[in-house]
């Protein structure tokens, strides 16, 4: 009952924009809002966390401690995305950037895009699954496209067409699965497309048929995850979008991905009886991403663009480390948490930075620690965050998935090495003037005017990097272990 | 008399026909005359399968395809090429006549990969939906405009709504009307992209839509 009434709360939240016609009105009725969402996604997802069975409403819903995480990312990620978007779309309204349709439809589909989130992580249908998750392209494509710049157009053209195209791919092995359970006997009125029926039932399926099925799956909904060389649309589309936005599209909606791949994982690891042959295509496409993500990052000329390849890199590293095996799967959900929360926080710094400097580009950004000296800081310790430095979650992660890999994957665990290297030099070659040189004469856009105030920005991405150091020590003293290994039993 | 499956063997090789034919169309009306033909040997096909296997869900999805499929969505890519102006003729990467020979060796490909798999009775029905999907693909990929890779996305959708059909009758209905449903929400936000293309750029062809790259 308390997943429904998240459901239709986030759904009702699309209206809201339309309540009112003043825009400081709106923005605070969509943070009341989005607030409820918050409170009810921690109430709905936390209990399968710490134990409780999971919940099974109808034949619709299915919340298990995965499923019950992702609804507490996609809460909390989604609030501090609301909290940022008011200073960003105040100052953008008072510079006429965008105007008071634009708000509204920027927090309607902001609502329908959640929304879809939540239906993807806690449906228990697949086929309801696949419907959620292509909605949730549905629902961000004209949020991609928001400014109607010619770049943004021709992002949200190729995040539609390559999504799509990659999510109908993904249908194929769910038609696959769906026939793998009908020779099976398997499917039944009463068990019709729900998860949580067919893997139990999954160790009669076809193996062959459940190999191709999810060789399917994973080249489909890995295209919405990001991994290469189904990447393409992902750095457009991140770079495009309004920051909170982005924020939404790396930290929680990748995750959303991966979550449906990894559903289809779990039925072919029982259908073959092992986790062989899902963890070789996992480790395979893992490295492949890490690599080339990490290629990329190298020659950036754009921030935005970075942050978003290093998106890629990090699904490619959850990816390389889901094929590990139970140690590696433990990394993977810590990385998860942590990326999740490191990326929305630097995306928040990074529409900040946007508005001050109107570039994204790096040749015209630079000494962003003095203009704005809260943002530089913020972003800093985020770049931090995210490049493992301890304290930082990411760093016990990979530091588990290398001591996980380097006996029996020695050739992986060293590509992804190298890729570190090249990721850390990238960033630090990239990000050093970029917030520590003196802000240059003429090279900015137009002058940029030093200092800023206390936001909710700032708040948002403090928070972030409050829960990013709590994490860790909860790791480190052992105290997030029970809930970590509950998740990994569902996804190794 | 029980119904013959004659029908359905007569409609698969029709869908194969219309697919082999729409790689090669240069011109807007026909392509989208050709996805609107294949439309309706879907719903041809629904239909008797629906009497064959005495499913009258299917017979509900064969409406809904005739509406959205039939109807709608060949409608609403000719109203929107009437109103953006948009050139008649499309443009693509490759000369027709590869364009065939590509689509050919599609075909060869599905057959190849449809005998490969456990569905020893199928194949046949198998080889038309990968040809679907393929052919799909090569439209998406060599079509230098909008409505032509509009267009391809829908032929690739077909290609994987026959293989459903195919193997996976059971599929459930709900299920069915929610990806038709999301298919008309993906057209109408393609078509509203490519009024803005047309307005911004005055042309709705690719060559204006690769200023992102990082290469």
């Amino acid at each position: 009952m308390m997943i429904t009434t998240l459901i239709l709360a986030s759904l009702l939240a699309a209206f809201v924009p339309f309540v009112s016609s003043r825009p400081e009105r709106i923005v605070r009725q969509a943070i009341v809002a989005s607030t409820i969402v918050l409170a009810l996604g921690l109430l709905a997802g936390v209990p399968p966390l710490f134990g409780s069975p999971p919940v099974a409403w109808a034949g619709l819903w299915y919340v298990d401690a995965f499923s019950g995480l992702l609804v507490v990312l996609i809460s909390v990620v989604q609030w501090t995305a609301t909290l940022t978007s008011r200073p960003f779309l105040l100052e953008e309204l008072r510079e006429e950037v965008v105007s008071l349709p634009l708000v509204r439809r920027y927090y309607a589909l902001l609502a329908l895009f959640v929304t879809a989130m939540l239906v993807t992580v806690v449906s228990d249908n697949l086929g309801f699954l696949w419907v959620a998750l292509e909605a949730t392209t549905l629902a961000t494509t004209f949020l991609v496209a928001f400014y109607a710049r010619p770049s943004s157009l021709e992002a949200a053209w190729k995040y539609l067409i390559i999504c799509s195209t990659g999510l109908a791919l993904g249908f194929v092995g769910l038609v696959l699965v769906s026939a793998a359970a009908t020779h099976a006997g398997a499917m039944s009125a009463l068990t019709g497309l729900r998860w949580s029926a067919l893997h139990v039932a999954a160790h009669d399926f076809s193996p062959s048929m459940m190999k191709i099925a999810f060789a399917f799956a994973l080249v489909g909904f890995g295209t919405k995850v990001g991994l290469v060389p189904m990447h393409t649309w992902l750095p457009d589309a991140h770079s495009s979008a309004p920051a909170p936005i982005s924020a939404l599209l790396s930290g929680v909606l990748l995750n959303a991905a991966l979550f449906t791949v990894l559903r289809y994982k779990a039925l072919t690891d029982a259908a073959l009886g092992g986790g062989a042959y899902t963890d070789g295509l996992l480790l395979a496409f893992g490295v492949l991403t890490l690599v080339v993500a990490a290629a990329f990052i190298l020659t950036q000329t754009d921030y935005k663009r970075l942050l978003a390849y290093s998106s890629a890199e990090h699904m490619g590293f959850v990816a390389l480390s889901l094929g590990l095996g139970p140690v590696g799967a433990v990394a993977a959900v810590i990385e998860l948490i942590g990326h999740a929360l490191a990326k929305s926080m630097l995306f928040f710094g990074a529409g900040n930075i946007l508005v001050r400097f109107r570039s994204t580009k790096f040749s015209r950004v630079a000494g962003v620690h003095r203009v704005l000296p809260y943002t530089g800081g913020l972003f800093f310790a985020g770049i931090l965050m995210l490049l493992a430095v301890p304290p930082s979650p990411l760093f016990m992660s990979e530091y588990l998935a290398i001591a996980a890999g380097i006996r029996a994957h020695p050739l992986a665990i060293m590509a992804a090495l190298g890729a570190f290297v090249v990721i850390l030099s990238g960033f630090i070659r990239l990000v050093t003037p970029f917030l520590f040189a003196p802000v240059p004469e003429g090279g900015a856009a137009h002058p940029v005017a030093r200092g800023e105030s206390w936001n909710l920005s700032h708040t948002a991405m403090l928070l972030h990097l409050v829960l990013l150091v709590g994490f860790f020590l909860l790791v480190l003293s052992g105290t997030a272990l029970p809930f970590i290994e509950r998740v990994t039993a569902i996804i190794s | 008399m029980a119904p013959s499956l004659t029908p359905l063997l007569i409609l698969a090789a029709l869908l194969l026909g219309s697919a082999f034919l729409l790689s090669s169309r240069l011109r807007l009306r026909s392509l989208v005359g050709l996805f609107q033909f294949q439309a309706f040997l879907l719903v041809a096909y629904l239909a008797w399968s629906a009497v064959l296997l005495r499913e009258a869900p299917l017979a509900s999805i064969a409406v809904f395809v005739f509406v959205l499929k039939g109807l709608v969505m060949p409608s609403l890519l000719l109203r929107v090429a009437r109103q953006t102006g948009a050139s008649e003729r499309l443009a693509t990467y490759v000369r027709p006549a590869l364009l065939s020979f590509i689509a050919m060796a599609a075909i060869v490909a599905a057959a190849a990969a449809a005998s490969a798999l456990p569905f020893d009775d199928n194949v046949f029905f198998i080889t038309v939906s990968f040809s679907l999907i393929l052919i799909g693909f090569e439209l998406l990929i060599t079509h230098k405009n909008l409505f032509g890779q509009s267009v391809g996305f829908l032929v690739l959708e077909n290609g994987i709504f026959f293989l459903g059909l195919v193997i996976a009758r059971t599929l459930p209905v709900l299920v069915e009307f929610g990806v038709l449903f999301d298919l008309l929400a993906l057209l109408v936000l393609a078509t509203a992209l490519i009024r803005r293309v047309q307005r911004t750029h005055a042309s709705v062809a690719t060559d204006y839509l690769q200023a992102l790259n990082d290469l």
